[in-house]
């Protein structure tokens, strides 16, 4: 039935993208670049056609010059020197009429050091919320991002405007407490693309055994005990730091604890924080009962994913975390060759068998990096107007899909990504394959799009560990995606620094025992003296400001 | 002749009358000044930032002024709970490298001077330098691999039963002054003897011809000639030392150290680097810097003060 | 030879016992790392104890992935880049400093003398002399590792030794000839300062070799990457992803360790193999050094 239903939205769709095309003066963007394909637009097309904002046609015809400065992406750097020289950089060059020039970095340090040199190209393409100090309100304080109006919007950027105006959250996301849009955001078109992330274990040990999945601390530990001494595995749960601050900031086991997520949270817009409560204590007197039973990989302070990554292919550990394609979907397709191997993600960690969980892996609307037009750009307009193309319809299928007849067909109307992308026949995983042609795979100026991931995360076994994981309460404790008042940047940030320092440094000890548990008292108190307080303060006036907006 | 010119004639004309003898002198120093000012006068006119709150797009001068009459960032280091961590951690580090790393050379150097088999002599010597010219990058990925969980140190030790299990010693907070000042001792022993050897072989021979007619034997010749011979060396040396107590480099502790160990392994120094240059704060990073070379500026006047009272040489 | 006692004898046996056990102390990480790169990667990892043969099967996979990579290469090569141009502007610089300060008759040269002490006691330290070299424009260029580090104060203070060593009879001879400053400088001085000269060339050239916290902070793009920041990225950080994409994922940590064992050795080979021929050079070197106070 659900297929069914897809296929009428999918069917509708594509007539609404033909109309468009054969009556060129209709309206470019419509629902499909807002992402939302469940609920079908038609009425919100006709109430807007009074106020509709300047057409933009591309290609645009002897426009100029941009550059943008963007982070290689290590998908497709060991191929490929310049993202102009991917079919997807051609594709954009072309649809766009725009020259761009790209300033390449190799990491989010480089980037950084691009931004302090003062030298920034018309656009830079950044996560600025969590790689730069302050974020973006502080970014435009120092004179790097230039803001936009919705007056420049509607006439420079029409479609995204539009796209912006059609969701509360993706307004709010995208703009600073002065009311300002900081730049053009990465959205997420689809409940689903917001989640996918959680515990991994081998299904197949598991049958073997005789245990059911685990859902409780209890069953897990139970399940690591048995993987250790009837497996005979020397560290059944695989996790290097990166992970153990996923597992905990995500929530992934602090349910079963009481804690919602060792991060900060909010109920009932009052903001929370999850280290500074007495809960987090039973979450680390549980993973040092780990790790003192030898369940834990005594090395995870100093552990790399490439570590993880191969423990868990080689059978050398029995659980791990990851995300559903970078982990689960990767591990599995690596070793789809081999017999008696399989995985499972399992439920976020509760007190009870069938509990929902508090917490889990959830992003909000607006997410991960985003393209800003820089102060010093000459050409702002035009930059606008290149980054607007990812909203309209042509960029939406663009970025999400490529290039048709390259890397998606049409199959009933359905953009079905080609073998290329699928089973690449040169070797490339999806993701290399898929970072030639589009920018879905990670995150850029547009809405990404269901049929993506769906396509993407197709293993019965990732739909499963997604449905999963979903099981969760996150949408109700999730941060917005807030910004910090200017004034209180260098304050928040500074206490904030020291006490993540301090933090990440006492849980590992407190993870190994180093550091007794009975002096978590000392911890709390110490947090206090560092400023914990303040940073409630300042997050909680950065929450009632976003709700304000 | 015109330079014996006392100070009599007045300045102006000294100058002048020098700048027409040696106007070719002054202009093959003319680049050197340039570097000079360019790359070590100009950056401390950038110290200025400790005072303000910069960002980079605004400038030095565009950058308004920091809090409490330019001192925020002065007050918010003192008040911060890393302050005590961090110079505690510096004098640790430091001290301990100078109570291994200074007597070390000397008495390597005393041994040497023991061995009449030149060739091995002169072997064992050229061993000794070879860990100095290899590159700290070099040497601290060798060290990390060495005590990783799989490392050929960490499973000696493990065997003799002076650690347990196979994990990293760099993840344990009591291993890394030690893992950092033996490689250091590792790396400079028989580099810094270098200048004790020439030292030693500077002695005047019929010091010890004396001594050998008095009937000291060897070992006293040592203790009454060779050890009183090498003195000024030693303490000129200790006074160069002692005034860098409060530097330590932040290389070799960025390539050795890790957040589990921070609290043992930070120091000023990598301190003013993660402010700085990963997190962006450059006026609070500046501060802290300032902080330390105000400190060491001060140990070096010191120190120099003393060699020049106790032995009658400085540094100037 | 009455002081030959026993006592002594034992002694001097205890002595050699004690330099030839540095001696392998200093020698024998070396040599593991040698016979580390060429090693079966996955017994190396079980092994316990010394190591003093090559565990079977020796493999070279370590060294074809090293020699094969293109930032080992282009690292190579910037760092050769960096050296000469860098030597060269070191040595003009700074002999050109040095002889002006230790001209006995300059009215000037004590103040210029302090104005370049000063600065080995006092820098603006990390952050300025960072905003300093993007102010220049330098960033990410090869340039931000060279002219800043044109002229180090202490190798200049040792050339000036070397030039006030030289007998004042020989400079004043080529004056009232009517030779310039620079024509003594280039045809009395240099030639008898040559040996000091080549002190600086190893001073400096070492200094180049091992540089990589600079070149970390100023370049952004790996294409300009001097060796030894490729080698710390590898080594330290474990980016060595380009290198393990054709070994497979569940080999992956096993080669990173044989990559690392064999980067070390690509890495240092060729200074170990120079420096014991440039001993007597360095010896000299520190000694010069240790007058300059």
């Amino acid at each position: 039935m659900e297929k069914d239903k897809k296929r009428v939205s999918v069917l509708i769709l594509i007539l609404a993208m033909m109309s468009i095309s054969i009556f060129a003066c209709g309206k470019k963007a419509d629902d499909l670049t807002s992402g939302k394909q469940d609920g079908i637009q038609t009425s919100e097309t006709d109430g807007e056609n009074k106020e509709r904002p300047a057409e933009i046609s591309y290609p645009l015809i002897n426009s100029g010059k941009l550059t943008f400065g963007m982070v290689m992406s290590s998908a497709w750097s060991d191929r490929f020197n310049n993202f102009m020289d991917l079919p997807l950089g051609k594709a954009l060059s072309e649809q766009t009429g725009i020259e761009i020039e790209m300033v390449h970095v190799e990491n989010n340090t480089a980037m950084n050091l691009l931004i302090a040199s003062g030298n920034l190209p018309d656009i830079i393409l950044f996560n600025f919320q969590s790689q730069y100090t302050g974020g973006e309100a502080k970014a435009i304080d120092d004179g790097v991002i230039y803001p936009l109006t919705g007056d420049f919007l509607a006439e420079n950027a029409p479609e995204y405007w539009k796209v912006l105006n059609s969701d509360e959250d993706y307004m709010r996301g995208s703009t600073t407490p002065e009311k300002e849009v900081y730049g053009f955001t990465f959205i997420l078109g689809d409940e689903e693309l917001k989640t996918g992330y959680g515990l991994t274990v081998r299904d197949d040990w598991c049958k073997e055994l005789g245990i059911e999945l685990p859902e409780t601390p209890e069953e897990f530990y139970n399940m690591l005990a048995a993987f250790r001494d009837r497996k005979g595995v020397a560290a059944p749960l695989s996790v290097c730091s990166d992970d153990i601050e996923s597992l905990l900031d995500r929530g992934i086991i602090t349910s079963a604890f009481d804690l919602v997520t060792r991060d900060i949270y909010m109920e009932d817009k009052q903001v929370q924080i999850g280290y500074a409560q007495e809960e987090y204590k039973d979450v680390l007197v549980y993973l040092n009962k780990l790790y003192s039973g030898g369940l834990l990989d005594a090395n995870f302070s100093t552990l790399d994913s490439a570590t993880v990554t191969s423990n868990i292919l080689s059978g050398q550990s029995g659980a791990a975390s990851g995300a559903l394609n970078g982990g689960l979907g990767t591990w599995l397709q690596t070793n789809k060759e081999v017999e008696n191997y399989s995985l499972a993600g399992i439920h976020n960690l509760v007190k009870n068998r069938g509990d929902k969980a508090l917490y889990g892996h959830y992003n909000t609307d607006v997410v991960g990096g985003t393209a800003v037009i820089t102060s010093t750009s000459r050409n702002k307009e035009l930059a606008a107007k290149l980054l607007n193309f990812g909203y309209t319809e042509a960029g939406h299928m663009l970025y999400n899909f490529g290039v048709e007849g390259e890397s998606y067909e049409l199959v009933n109307g359905y953009p079905t990504y080609t073998d290329y992308i699928m089973n690449n026949p040169g070797g490339l995983s999806k993701q290399q394959a898929m970072s030639e042609y589009i920018l879905a795979f990670g995150n850029g100026p547009f809405v990404q799009d269901k049929r993506y991931l769906e396509q993407y995360a197709d293993l019965p076994e990732q739909k499963q560990a997604m449905e999963i994981w979903m099981d969760n309460d996150a949408a109700l404790y999730k941060l917005p995606r807030i910004s910090i008042n200017a004034d209180s940047i260098s304050e928040y940030s500074s206490i904030l620094s020291d006490i993540k320092t301090y933090l990440d440094e006492m849980t590992i000890k407190f993870i190994r025992g180093t550091e007794s548990l009975d002096n978590y008292d000392g911890y709390l108190a110490r947090l206090d003296e560092m400023g914990i307080e303040r940073i409630r303060e300042i997050v909680q006036d950065a929450v009632d400001e976003y709700y304000s907006r | 002749m015109a330079r014996k010119i006392k100070g009599k004639a007045p300045l102006s004309l000294r100058l002048q009358k020098d700048m027409k003898r040696n106007y070719g002198a002054y202009f093959i120093f003319l680049p050197v000044a340039v570097y000079y000012i360019l790359f070590a006068y100009k950056p401390m006119y950038g110290i200025l930032i400790a005072f303000k709150d910069y960002s980079p797009m605004k400038g030095v001068l565009g950058s308004p002024w920091a809090q409490m009459n330019g001192f925020a960032h002065f007050r918010n280091f003192f008040d911060s709970f890393y302050f005590i961590r961090i110079l505690k951690n510096t004098l640790i580090i430091s001290f301990s490298t100078l109570l291994v790393t200074f007597p070390a050379p000397i008495i390597l150097a005393l041994i040497l001077n023991e061995v009449s088999c030149k060739s091995y002599k002169k072997t064992i010597q050229t061993i000794s330098y070879m860990p100095h010219f290899i590159s700290l990058v070099v040497i601290c990925s060798m060290i990390r691999l060495f005590v990783s969980d799989s490392g050929f140190i960490t499973n000696i030790l493990s065997d003799l039963g002076i650690t347990e299990g196979n994990i990293s010693l760099l993840t344990k907070k009591n291993y890394f002054v030690p893992i950092y000042v033996i490689s250091g001792l590792w790396q400079s022993i028989g580099w810094n003897s270098i200048i004790y050897i020439s030292a030693l072989s500077a002695l005047d021979q019929e010091l010890y011809e004396a001594a050998r007619i008095d009937g000291a034997n060897r070992w006293k010749q040592i203790v009454h000639v060779t050890i009183p011979g090498l003195m000024p060396t030693i303490i000129m040396l200790l006074i160069l030392r002692i005034g860098q107590v409060m530097s330590v480099g932040h290389e070799k502790v960025i390539l050795l150290y890790n957040e589990e160990i921070y609290e043992i392994a930070d120091v000023i120094s990598t301190y003013v680097y993660r402010k700085g240059l990963l997190e962006y704060n450059w006026s609070f990073s500046t501060a802290v810097g300032l902080f330390n070379s105000g400190i060491n500026f001060a140990l070096v006047i010191m120190s120099n003060k003393i060699s020049k009272k106790t032995m009658d040489m400085g540094l100037w | 030879m009455k002081y030959k006692n026993r006592a002594y004898t034992v002694f001097t046996f205890f002595n050699y016992l004690v330099l030839g056990f540095l001696g392998i102390a200093c020698l024998y990480p070396f040599y593991y790392v040698i016979i580390a790169s060429i090693s079966d990667p996955v017994k190396l990892i079980a092994y316990d104890g010394l190591l003093l043969t090559p565990l079977k099967n020796i493999t070279l996979a370590g060294y074809r992935l090293v020699l094969s990579n293109k930032l080992v290469l282009s690292g190579y090569k910037n760092t050769l880049i960096i050296l000469f141009i860098g030597l060269t502007i070191n040595l003009i610089l700074t002999i050109m400093g040095a002889y002006v300060l230790s001209l006995k008759d300059l009215l000037l040269r004590k103040p210029l003398t302090i104005f370049v002490i000063i600065t080995m006691y006092f820098s603006g330290g990390m952050i300025p002399s960072y905003l300093n070299v993007r102010d220049l424009g330098m960033m990410d260029s090869l340039l931000s590792l060279i002219i800043p580090e044109a002229v180090t104060t202490g190798n200049l203070i040792i050339m000036r030794s070397a030039f006030l060593a030289v007998p004042d009879s020989l400079s004043e001879a080529a004056r009232m000839d009517g030779a310039t400053h620079l024509q003594i400088l280039t045809k009395v001085m240099i030639p008898l300062a040559k040996a000091t000269i080549a002190v600086m060339v190893l001073y400096y050239g070492v200094a180049h070799w091992n540089a990589w916290f600079n070149a970390s902070i100023y370049l952004r793009s790996s294409d300009k990457y001097p060796l030894q920041l490729v080698l710390r990225n590898i080594l330290i950080e474990g980016q060595a992803n380009e290198m393990l994409a054709d070994v497979g994922m569940r080999e992956s940590p096993q080669t990173l360790q044989l990559i690392k064992y064999a980067l070390i050795v690509v890495s240092a080979a060729p200074i170990m193999c120079i420096y014991p021929f440039l001993q007597k050079f360095f010896e000299k070197g520190v000694m010069i050094g240790a007058v300059k106070g």
